[in-house]
């Protein structure tokens, strides 16, 4: 057996050792059928799962391809029979296509008849599917386009979509050479910027995963571009609509005549609208009354920002625009539901993915240090918690008192720095706000307000902001560089993820990025912290921990290389 | 006449080299053994022993000894007296004339392997002319190679079908090669069959039934008696490189072992509870299956295969229990070797694992370790599996094609394809094949089977784990650990790094390499096993190649610093004061030295004593105690002597485990034959030594000497030896004068020619009388042959009342 840098496991993950000297060609082997699931300092954790394989499939790769791959890299003998699984899981896609049928419209073809059966049988293709057209062809509705290929994946027979895209109405638009915010220089794309924009055009429709602040609204802006046409966006709120239109008419030869904003407060229909989820699903009296802005324009693309949203319930309405190409953009594809598949099957596989620490050694985002700070909690205070109800305990240890002091201590050792200070308690963030002096952000911070606070801590003006759950997303804050968390939505990893997003943002001088979580020891508050850290470290962004008496004692550091 | 030369005479030409090869070849003759040559000869033409005989002779065997007893039966004169088939007519008519010199050699093996095995017999030194032996022809059945019963009278001429109805010629065909016997259903053949019929082709045998007698059989078969010799089938799996085969049967290797271990540890820990009947209830199944990781099928085979090697065995406790035996022993003994114990015992255990779980006659599931999963065939199949496997390396076989080997070679007694499937399948689930064929362990095992008859068990066990260790790959000693509280060992673990994970973490992938995570939870495992926490860092850190991450030291020192601040332990007894000083006193006070007294808490005095005898102690420290109950009330003079009594119960484990391990040894030490060949050698020499009992000659009176006391002729021969004579009278047709038991008790002589000898019973038609009676064996006295009939003295007149 050659001496190679894959390892694979009997679960079906792979783990790539990083060190390897041909590890960079066999990540490029595995990269079209394995995920990256795990990707810590010494070895890479990729999976096999069916999902892979059969997007694998659709981009022209075969099952022989694949054992190769897994063969050539592979320290050890690979499982014969994993290989023959993988060649029986690949080999059920394709026999169900999606096509157009010129009388029919949206048909479900079959190379194999007992297949449609089996398929016609399930409970779940109810309701999706029309009339028999003959014993290989059954018609689709076209509305369910997307919800019958999800349905068709949960059934293991996945189905080809051959049935092309719209073009859609078409609208010039291209990349504007120059950046006007910085005296017009000149830029252009990163090199993984355009390889995300390849990957998505190439596959047709799928989402893109890059770290917080690597730039995934410019990968938004250079996809509109690559297709030229009319493009819907759909953001998570109002401020991150505005903040889109600010790129894009930083970035775009777009002009504030062609963007329009379909949200709360405005309902405009341009060839490049800005709507937000919330209002697209507004109900009133079992009606979605905003769902006509879907068909008011030939969409040729259409964009979902922070698409890990999207498989909430609610959020299902905006996948039916299947006919069109749908670009989705995230940095953290992980739910505690464990729904992430329902996103590629709603809107496509994932096209581009890349380690943050390799985006970070390539200097596009800010290295950051992310250090959890356990605070002893008082005698006093450990007795309430321990009798107290169930319910009430994350809110016991998470708004402890003793968290003021260490948020004291931290913003101290960051004097001058740009500090973010996030929770998720009303009260504990406005007891804060009121001790270390600094404005507080909430839901009911009014969006003007918002937009002076955030422009203020831009410019400098401010340096220290108290935020709640609502700047989880999508807010653009360049110069943080501290980010202190004290409470947060009990064990979400994603949540933790995006906050740490707030600092990753390249600093002018290169600076380390500090991202602190302050936890009550031996309470659930602990607990959770563990779970949620748990992502960033499988991206590499292992938490040092300090008690929060040595605090004095300890001194930021950068991270070891 | 020529004095026609007899069976028995055939086996007494035998030397003793051939007398030890039949013996070895047919071993149902040593149990009971013969002691004389006459009682060999009757025991080798017992119908039970013909019909074992054949069923170990494989195609080409079974169908020279068919074509022989065909072409006797039908040579001319036949009834005894005929020329049987030599060679040559024997090769004609099995393989055909243009046979190719293999299989002319293969049909001349055969016929000499039959003469060995006495199915067939010579009539003098130096005949070329083959017989069957007494009872073979019974036992082949009443339609050997498919031809009809023999109908007597001359040879027929090929029918002329010209003038026959349509369809003639393929129902003659059908008949001819597949079955002699038609049954006549619809109309649409009865024309043709009442043709036939008529002219003398068919014979009809009832109103519905025909058949082809066998003389025509032949004639339509051009004197064949087979289409052609049976070759041995060769398997067309697909070939597979031994690499590959290697690499598999390493992983099931590794992952028996594993499993072995946890169930030895689940064992140790916590006995598995056992049936009355004595197998292993499924909850307990369910259990290990659980600790296994693994499910009910693999579980209850690792058990079988534990229990057949002896490391878990009946406590003999009651109730009784399973428990490990000597489980520091097996974790101290390197993998190859454990693997070696494991497979040897396997390859002689009697025991069918795959039947657990089936519902046997009654309904009741059958269970685990209970008696009634032993079959005794399975070990000879077993290594008749392992045997195919061996002469096909390279190659993926599956079930089917094993079975068709195997069937080939015993046609007469074809195993279950059920059974060899089950039996591959253990094959590869312990590593002994890998994709289908023998791994290099797997052909160690057999070639230390083969040697097995000369070798003592044991000796050649180098091989075996050398192969074993050749297979697995080699051991790695890095440890990666990483920021996630994860750690990766790129490959199979060394045995030290591997049991200091097992003990620290918590596994979360196998395969080549292995994934671990460490918890809080598992940390504290590591410490309450007595590892402290700067240990267990330091043991980390010995295969760590980088330092450890911070988040993991962290964990280790916080786990360390809550360890052991939660303590649990047991007193009898207590003083509880109010005053530690007081508590002080009591608890140095000489009163309380027996009582193993220890300070609690500074108000709180624990002791193994009971409260009564306590209480008396501490007054004689000069305290004067009072007794309370549980909940806080004191306790007057009447509670006192209820309190305190002293229960104390748990199963001796350990007395078990010795019970068990003396147990497992003497069930470990199968039981010892010695081989086969070494009885034959010995049952020879006894043979020899009784002198040449032929022909059964030891009546001096001559014929007719019945007395009507009724006391028997002096030194007339045993009745097991007058069965032998009859047998072979019956298959030569030449007379006899018996000596039975008649209707009034008393014994009568005859002279009888023997029809059939069989089920107990004696067809016989009595020569003076010329007529037919069957006799019961038990009735039998004596049987001597008499000389041809010619010289026969009648003994009518002799018989009768004195």
């Amino acid at each position: 057996m050659t001496d190679g840098p894959l390892i694979v496991q009997s679960d079906k993950s792979l783990l790539l050792e990083v060190d390897h000297p041909r590890a960079a060609e066999a990540r490029r082997a595995i990269a079209p059928f394995a995920e990256l699931e795990r990707a810590p300092e010494h070895m890479h954790t990729y999976r096999l799962t069916p999902l892979g394989l059969w997007n694998a499939r659709a981009a022209g790769h075969d099952a022989e391809q694949v054992v190769h791959a897994l063969v050539e890299h592979s320290r050890y003998p690979v499982p014969h029979a994993l290989l023959v699984d993988i060649a029986e899981t690949m080999d059920r896609y394709g026999r169900l296509t999606l096509s157009k049928h010129p009388t029919h419209g949206l048909v479900l073809e079959t190379t194999d008849r007992a297949v449609l059966t089996e398929v016609l049988r399930s409970r779940k293709t109810a309701g999706l599917l029309g009339e028999r057209i003959d014993e290989d062809t059954v018609a689709v509705h076209p509305s369910e386009r997307g919800h019958l290929k999800q349905v068709l994946v949960k059934l293991g027979w996945p189905a080809e979509d051959l049935a092309g895209y719209v073009d859609g109405e078409k609208h010039p638009i291209a990349l504007s050479p120059t950046d006007p915010a910085h005296d017009d220089r000149p830029w252009s794309l990163r090199p993984y910027q355009q390889q995300a924009v390849d990957g998505f055009w190439h596959g047709g429709s799928g989402v893109v995963v890059l770290p917080c602040g690597a730039g995934k609204t410019i990968v938004g802006a250079a996809s509109m571009a690559r297709s030229g046409t009319t493009t819907l966006i759909l953001v998570t709120n109002t401020v991150s609509a505005r903040q889109w239109r600010d790129e894009l008419l930083r970035r775009t030869s777009l002009t504030d005549e062609e963007i329009g904003e379909y949200s709360g407060a405005r309902k405009e229909i341009r060839p490049v609208t800005i709507a937000t989820y919330q209002v697209l699903t507004t109900r009133r009296k079992g009606v979605y009354t905003h769902l006509e802005l879907l068909d008011a324009r030939d969409w040729g693309l259409v964009v979902y920002d922070e698409v890990h949203l999207l498989p909430a319930p609610i959020f299902r309405m905006t996948a039916d625009l299947q006919a069109r190409r749908r670009l989705g953009l995230t940095a953290t594809l992980v739910r505690e539901d464990g729904r992430e598949d329902e996103v590629f099957s709603l809107i496509g596989p994932k096209r581009y993915d890349a380690p943050w620490k390799d985006i970070e050694a390539q200097g596009y985002i800010a290295p950051a240090e992310c250090v959890e700070v356990r605070l002893t909690l008082p005698d006093s205070d450990r007795m309430a918690y321990a009798v107290a109800e169930p319910e009430d305990r994350y809110r016991l240890a998470a708004a402890a008192p003793g968290k003021n002091t260490v948020v004291d201590t931290l913003i101290r050792r960051h004097d001058g720095e740009q500090i973010l200070v996030i929770g998720q308690y009303i009260d504990q963030l406005e007891e804060l706000s009121e001790h270390i002096g600094a404005p507080l952000i909430t839901g009911e911070t009014t969006v003007r307000e918002r937009q002076r606070l955030f422009d203020a801590f831009r410019s400098g003006e401010i340096s220290r902001l108290v935020v709640s759950k609502v700047a989880n997303f999508s807010i653009d804050l360049p110069e943080a560089s501290v980010a202190i968390q004290v409470s947060g939505s009990f064990g979400s990893r994603q949540e933790e993820a995006q906050r740490l997003g707030r600092v990753m943002r390249p600093k002018a001088d290169g600076r380390t990025a500090h991202f602190y979580a302050v936890v009550a020891r031996d309470t659930v508050d602990q607990d959770f912290a563990a779970h949620r850290q748990r992502f960033l470290a499988e991206q590499g962004y292992a938490y040092r921990i300090v008690d929060a008496e040595d605090l004095s004692t300890d001194h930021p550091r950068s991270p070891v290389e | 006449m020529v004095q026609m030369g007899t069976f028995s005479e055939d086996l007494a030409r035998r030397d003793d080299a051939a007398l030890v090869a039949l013996l070895t070849l047919r071993p149902d003759l040593l149990r009971p053994a013969p002691t004389t040559l006459r009682a060999l000869v009757t025991h080798v033409t017992a119908h039970a022993s013909v019909a074992q005989a054949l069923m170990r002779l494989d195609r080409p065997q079974l169908q020279a000894l068919e074509s022989v007893s065909v072409l006797t039966s039908v040579s001319p004169g036949s009834g005894g007296n005929g020329t049987g088939p030599t060679t040559d007519d024997v090769t004609r008519a099995l393989a055909g004339g243009a046979a190719p010199p293999a299989e002319r050699e293969a049909v001349t093996g055969a016929l000499r392997d039959l003469h060995e095995r006495a199915l067939l017999w010579h009539e003098g030194p130096g005949d070329e002319v083959w017989r069957t032996a007494p009872g073979v022809d019974e036992a082949l059945g009443p339609y050997p190679a498919g031809l009809g019963p023999d109908l007597g009278g001359q040879t027929p001429e090929p029918p002329d079908l010209a003038a026959a109805p349509p369809g003639a010629a393929e129902l003659l065909a059908a008949l001819t090669w597949e079955q002699p016997v038609g049954r006549v259903t619809s109309g649409r053949h009865q024309e043709v069959v009442a043709w036939l019929v008529r002219h003398g082709v068919l014979v009809a045998v009832d109103a519905e039934h025909v058949v082809l007698p066998r003389r025509t059989g032949l004639v339509l078969r051009d004197g064949r008696t087979h289409r052609g010799l049976d070759g041995r089938p060769v398997p067309s799996g697909p070939e597979v490189a031994q690499a590959a085969v290697d690499a598999e049967a390493a992983t099931a290797a590794l992952d028996l072992l594993r499993h072995t271990a946890l169930l030895a540890r689940t064992w140790a820990a916590a006995p598995a509870a056992m049936l009355r009947s004595g197998g292993l209830p499924v909850r307990e199944l369910r259990r290990t299956a659980l600790a296994l990781e693994t499910d009910d099928a693999t579980a209850a085979a690792v058990v079988e295969l534990a229990a057949g090697a002896g490391l878990v065995a009946d406590d003999g406790d009651e109730p009784a229990s399973f428990v490990t035996v000597d489980l520091d022993d097996w974790l101290s003994t390197p993998p190859a070797e454990q693997w070696g114990r494991l497979v040897r015992a396997w390859v002689r255990s009697p025991r069918t694992p795959w039947a657990v779980g089936t519902r046997d006659e009654r309904g009741a599931a059958r269970a685990a370790l209970a008696a009634d999963l032993e079959r005794p065939w399975v070990v000879l199949l077993r290594r008749r599996v392992l045997a195919v496997l061996a002469q096909n390396p390279g190659r993926t076989l599956d079930a089917e094609q094993v079975h068709a080997v195997l069937a080939w070679s015993s046609p007469r007694a074809v195993p279950p394809v059920s059974a060899v499937a089950a039996l591959l399948a253990e094959t590869r689930s312990w590593g002994v094949t890998g994709r289908g064929a023998l791994s290099r362990a797997g052909r160690a095992l057999v070639a230390e089977l083969e040697a097995d008859g000369t070798a003592p068990r044991g000796a050649d066990g180098i091989t075996l784990t050398a192969a074993l260790d050749a297979m697995l790959p080699a051991p790695v000693e890095d440890l990666l650990l990483q920021g996630d509280l994860t750690g990766v060992v790129p490959g199979r673990p060394a045995a030290a790094l591997e049991s200091l994970l097992d003990l620290s973490s918590e596994v979360e992938s196998r395969g080549a390499g292995l994934t671990v995570r460490f918890t809080p939870a598992s940390v504290t495992r590591a410490l309450d096993a007595g590892m402290s926490g700067t240990a267990l860092r330091a043991a980390l850190a010995r295969f760590s190649p980088s330092p450890l991450p911070q988040p993991l030291e962290y964990l280790v020192d916080d786990v360390a610093r809550r360890h052991g601040t939660v303590r649990v332990g047991t007193a009898q007894s207590y003083v509880r004061v109010a005053d530690p000083a007081v508590a002080a006193a009591i608890l140095t006070h000489r009163a309380l030295e027996g009582a193993e007294a220890f300070l609690l808490a500074p108000t709180v005095v624990a002791a193994q004593v009971p409260a009564a005898v306590l209480a008396e102690a501490v007054r004689a420290a000069g305290s004067s105690p009072v007794l309370e109950a549980p909940d806080g009330h004191l306790l007057t003079g009447a509670d006192v002597t209820a309190v305190g009594r002293a229960r104390t119960r748990g199963a001796d484990i350990a007395a078990g485990r010795r019970r068990a391990a003396s147990r497992a040894r003497s069930a470990s030490e199968q039981r010892d034959d010695g081989s086969d060949a070494d009885r034959a050698r010995a049952v020879v020499q006894r043979l020899r030594a009784s002198g040449a009992d032929t022909g059964g000659d030891t009546t001096d009176d001559g014929p007719g000497t019945a007395t009507t006391t009724g006391t028997p002729s002096a030194g007339t021969p045993d009745p097991v030896g007058a069965l032998g004579v009859l047998r072979e009278a019956a298959a030569s047709g030449s007379p006899v004068r018996i000596e039975v038991i008649g209707a009034r008790g008393l014994p009568e002589s005859r002279d009888v020619v023997p029809v059939r000898v069989d089920g107990g019973r004696i067809r016989l038609r009595d020569l003076t009388r010329d007529s037919d009676l069957t006799v019961a064996v038990h009735r039998l006295l004596s049987a001597t042959r008499l000389p041809p009939a010619s010289e026969t003295s009648d003994a009518a007149p002799e018989q009768g009342a004195r």
